[in-house]
Formats: structure tokens, C-alpha cells, sequence
């Protein structure tokens, strides 16, 4: 491997990693992990692997068609098709993009007592100015460097010597003793904070902006692999700190505010400055790109031009897309909506509309007129087709339990 | 089975899911702002958190708190309520 590719190798693996944490991430690995200890690991670590080969399978479609995914399923299926999920994905995005919005403006609120409300508009001014002059690498590579400072979390979790033997337990689906609508809502939650398709759009844009090729493939995979893989531990940190410090004092994460000591028994006067960084730093970099995701996703739907890396004069209905994406989830999270709240059912939401949007790519990258001799394996489509589908099935039937209020 | 038979075992089974036990979920919600506050507290008096956090966490609890007192619920819980809205009136005076 030239040095070159390695400098790009690790360059990519640190932004996976570091863009692996985001608000969803946090806030139900933290809400699983005060409720039910290590038990919801499993979900964790299910959907990191169908993360992982979807991630994989979105940057091999780019390497060897040069189409990004939206723009591939575009062509192959046509647009009426394409509409419905990509409306639906459009929706979701917003909603999340109204919570990272939300982490960034509450990590604000944490340090100054400003209430979120105050810092929605100016977050989103920031936000918008980063992607109309910034590039996608810039973006890309300076929040995901930053990112690594959720590290923290794996450091915390270290600190507070979790039994080894409950972790494997928990990797092992089981049945809670009570709460049960809780547990499944927070197993979906997980699992659609874990597979956002816009991770996959984004991806497989940026592959296509950076012009891979099938040189690129081993790269792809290592990235895929360890990149997402230790965000997984990240995600695992957050669970551990959690069950180890809430768990044992029955404090239930109903807010962020409550949140924000969880590191400090384990960090000192540390743990709350990297709480409220890895805050701030993941939700912004959250949020980059899931407004560049969705500007993406509707410029390629409506064969638009899109590039980050162009001047916005040159792509001006994909900059005008993101830049009415983040006006509107500005305005959501002026409401006043709980942003905790917001999040989890954002991110359950995300659960029920995976396979509309899973299923089309999956077939794409098995059709030899996109991938050519690179189609997917028995095993990463077998894994991807049964997650996706069961944590569809789960979020459809827990969603109106957990508005109802079941225990 | 029929179909209206089967319609109505879920809608059954789905009420009987919705079942909560509100005085329990009061209780448990009492409990965890408590040991919140005083695990805020704590980690106040060895200045791992600002002044700034701990008037916020006291703040949200007032809150939220207030809000089930407007609740039908035992005297038992109202006070205990009462007792914990106190505690984060203390927190939310945090001094700087």
C-alpha cells in the first residue's frame, strides 16, 4: 500500500470513527444503559454488523459504478419508485436534523444556561455557513478529528471496571423482567440510531465526490470494518458508563440535563468538559452531514447537479435543498420539543423505514450491471436482510406501545 | 377464528401492553430526581461540575416535578415530592 493510500486509509477510519457517536448514539446507548444494564448490548453490536456491511456495500457501489446510492436506485427502479421512501427519508433526516441541531444548542445550554431555544438560529447559521464554504473533506476530517474525543466514553467505561461476564451476557438477546415496551423501544431506537440510511447516502456521495475507484476497495472494507467497529466501542462506552453510575442510583435518563454527570464520577473535572464536547462536536458534525445527506439524496432522486466541493452557484438547487433542510429543523427545535424526546423517536422512526430504504440497494449491489464481478456475499446479505426487517417489525409494534405509555 | 375475533384480541393484548401503574412510575420518577440531585450535589462539592450545570439539573427538576404534583396522586407521594422539589431548590440556588 502506497503511503498515500494509507495516510487516506487513516484518514478514513478516524471519520468513521469519529462520526460514528452522534446524538441518537448517545442518548439511547445512555436511556438503555441506566434502564437495563449491559442487556441492550446485543443491539448494539447487531446493528454495528449490518452498519458495517451496508457502509461496505454503499462505497463498493460507488467504487465500481460511480453512482452514488440514491442516484443508482434513481436509474434502476425509476422515479416514481424512488419517491415514496426518499420523501420518508427526507422527513426522518429533518427530525434528526432537528436533534443534532438540539445535542449542539444543549450543549451550549449546559455550559451558559442559555436555554436551547436561544441557540437554535445561531447553531443553524453556523452550520449553513460551514457547508456553503467549506469542502467536503474540511468538513469531513475536521469533525471527525475533533470527534475523537468521545474516546472519553470507552476511557470512562475502562475506568469503571465493568464485569466482563455480564458484557457477554448482554450480548445475547434476552427477554427484560419488566418494561418491555421500553426495552423494544430502545432496542429499535439503537438499531436506527446505529443504521441511519443517511450514513450510507452520504458515504457512498463522498466516495463518488473523491472519485474511487476499484483500487479503493480494500480501503472501502478497512474502513468499513474498523472505522465502524471501534464507533461501536464508543457507543458500548456510553452503554457501560450508563448501567455503571445510573443503574445502581435508579436514575432513568428523562433529560439530557441528567446526562451530563454521568462521566464525571469517572473522569473527575474532566468528565464534564468531555461530556459537553463530545456533545457539541458530534451533534455539529451530525449535522453536517446529515443536511449535506439530504441534499444528496434530493438532488440525485431529481438528477440535479450535487457536489460539496463545487461553488454553491454551480449546484444551486442541491445548496438551496440543504439550506432549506436546515431552516426548518432551526424552526423545529425553536418550538421548544424535548430534545430527548425528539431524538428517540426520530431514531425509532428510522427503524420503520429502513427496509423502503435497504431493500432497493441491496439489490443493486448484487445486480453485475452496477457492482460487475464485485455482488455481495450470501453473508452480508443474509445479515442485512434479517436485521433490517426485524427491527422494522419491532419499531412498528413498540412505537404506539411507547406513545401509549406501555410498561 | 374470525377475523373481528382476532381484531379484538389485539386491540385486547395492545391495552393490556398500555397498562401502566402510575403511582409506581411516579415513584420511580421521584426516585431518580433525587438520586440525580444528590449524585449532581456530590459531584458538585468536589467542583467536578459548574455551578451553572447544577442550577440547570435543579431547575429541570422543579419542573418537572411541579408538573406531577398537578397530578391526582396519595398524600404519601405529594410529599415526598414536595421533599425532593426542595432538595432541587437547594441545587438550583448553587452558588458560582
Amino acid at each position: 500500500m502506497k503511503k498515500k493510500d494509507l495516510m487516506n486509509l487513516t484518514l478514513g477510519i478516524i471519520t468513521s470513527i469519529g462520526g460514528f457517536l452522534e446524538v441518537g448514539s448517545m442518548a439511547t446507548a445512555a436511556s438503555a444503559g441506566a434502564l437495563f444494564g449491559y442487556q441492550l448490548l446485543w443491539a448494539i453490536v447487531f446493528s454495528t454488523l449490518c452498519l458495517i456491511f451496508l457502509i461496505e456495500m454503499s462505497g463498493r457501489l460507488a467504487a465500481v459504478s460511480k453512482r452514488a446510492v440514491a442516484d443508482a436506485v434513481r436509474e434502476r427502479f425509476g422515479f416514481v419508485f424512488t419517491i415514496f421512501p426518499r420523501l420518508l427519508e427526507v422527513l426522518v433526516n429533518l427530525l434528526v436534523l432537528a436533534a443534532e441541531i438540539g445535542g449542539v444548542c444543549l450543549a451550549l445550554e449546559l455550559v451558559t444556561g442559555w436555554p436551547i431555544a436561544a441557540w437554535a438560529i445561531p447553531v443553524g447559521i453556523v452550520l449553513w455557513l460551514v457547508l456553503w464554504f467549506g469542502t467536503l473533506s474540511w468538513i469531513e476530517n475536521s469533525t471527525a478529528i475533533l470527534g475523537l474525543m468521545t474516546i472519553a466514553f470507552v476511557v470512562a467505561a475502562w475506568k469503571l471496571h465493568p464485569d466482563p461476564h455480564e458484557l457477554l451476557k448482554g450480548l445475547i438477546p434476552s427477554r427484560p423482567s419488566e418494561q418491555a415496551a421500553k426495552y423494544w423501544f430502545l432496542a429499535v431506537s439503537i438499531a436506527g440510531s446505529t443504521i441511519s440510511p443517511y450514513m450510507f447516502h452520504f458515504y457512498s456521495s463522498g466516495a463518488v465526490e473523491e472519485e474511487w475507484d476499484e483500487e479503493s476497495l480494500t480501503s472501502n472494507r478497512m474502513t468499513s470494518i474498523i472505522g465502524m467497529g471501534f464507533g461501536c466501542l464508543m457507543s458500548i462506552g456510553v452503554m457501560i458508563v450508563s448501567a455503571r453510575i445510573f443503574l445502581p442510583l435508579n436514575i432513568q435518563v428523562d433529560s439530557y440535563e441528567q446526562l451530563a454527570v454521568v462521566m464525571s464520577p469517572a473522569l473527575g473535572r474532566w468528565g464534564f468538559p468531555m461530556f459537553v464536547g463530545s456533545l457539541a462536536v458530534c451533534c455539529f458534525g451530525a449535522a453536517a452531514e446529515l443536511a449535506l445527506s439530504t441534499g444528496y439524496l434530493v438532488a440525485q432522486t431529481f438528477g440535479w447537479n450535487w457536489s460539496e466541493n463545487r461553488k454553491p452557484r454551480d449546484d444551486a438547487r442541491f445548496s438551496v435543498t440543504y439550506t432549506i433542510v436546515i431552516v426548518l429543523a432551526m424552526l423545529i427545535m425553536t418550538i421548544g420539543l424535548d430534545p430527548l424526546k425528539l431524538t428517540l423517536f426520530s431514531m425509532a422512526l428510522t427503524a420503520v423505514i429502513l427496509p423502503a430504504v435497504a431493500m432497493p440497494f441491496l439489490l443493486l449491489v448484487n445486480d453485475e450491471h452496477y457492482v460487475g464481478k464485485h455482488r455481495s456475499g450470501w453473508i452480508g446479505n443474509t445479515v442485512v436482510v434479517i436485521v433490517v426487517l426485524v427491527a422494522s417489525v419491532i419499531a412498528i409494534v413498540a412505537i404506539p406501545l411507547e406513545i401509549a405509555g406501555g410498561s | 377464528m374470525t377475523a373481528r375475533h382476532f381484531t379484538a384480541a389485539v386491540l385486547l393484548l395492545f391495552v393490556a401492553a398500555c397498562h401502566k401503574d402510575e403511582e409506581k412510575e411516579t415513584r420511580e420518577t421521584l426516585r431518580s430526581w433525587r438520586n440525580t440531585i444528590e449524585l449532581v450535589q456530590s459531584q458538585r462539592e468536589r467542583h467536578n461540575v459548574p455551578a451553572v450545570y447544577a442550577k440547570q439539573v435543579g431547575k429541570h427538576a422543579v419542573d418537572q416535578l411541579s408538573k406531577e404534583l398537578q397530578k391526582p396522586h396519595s398524600r404519601e407521594i405529594r410529599e415526598e415530592a414536595e421533599r425532593v422539589i426542595a432538595l432541587a431548590g437547594h441545587l438550583r440556588e448553587a452558588q458560582t
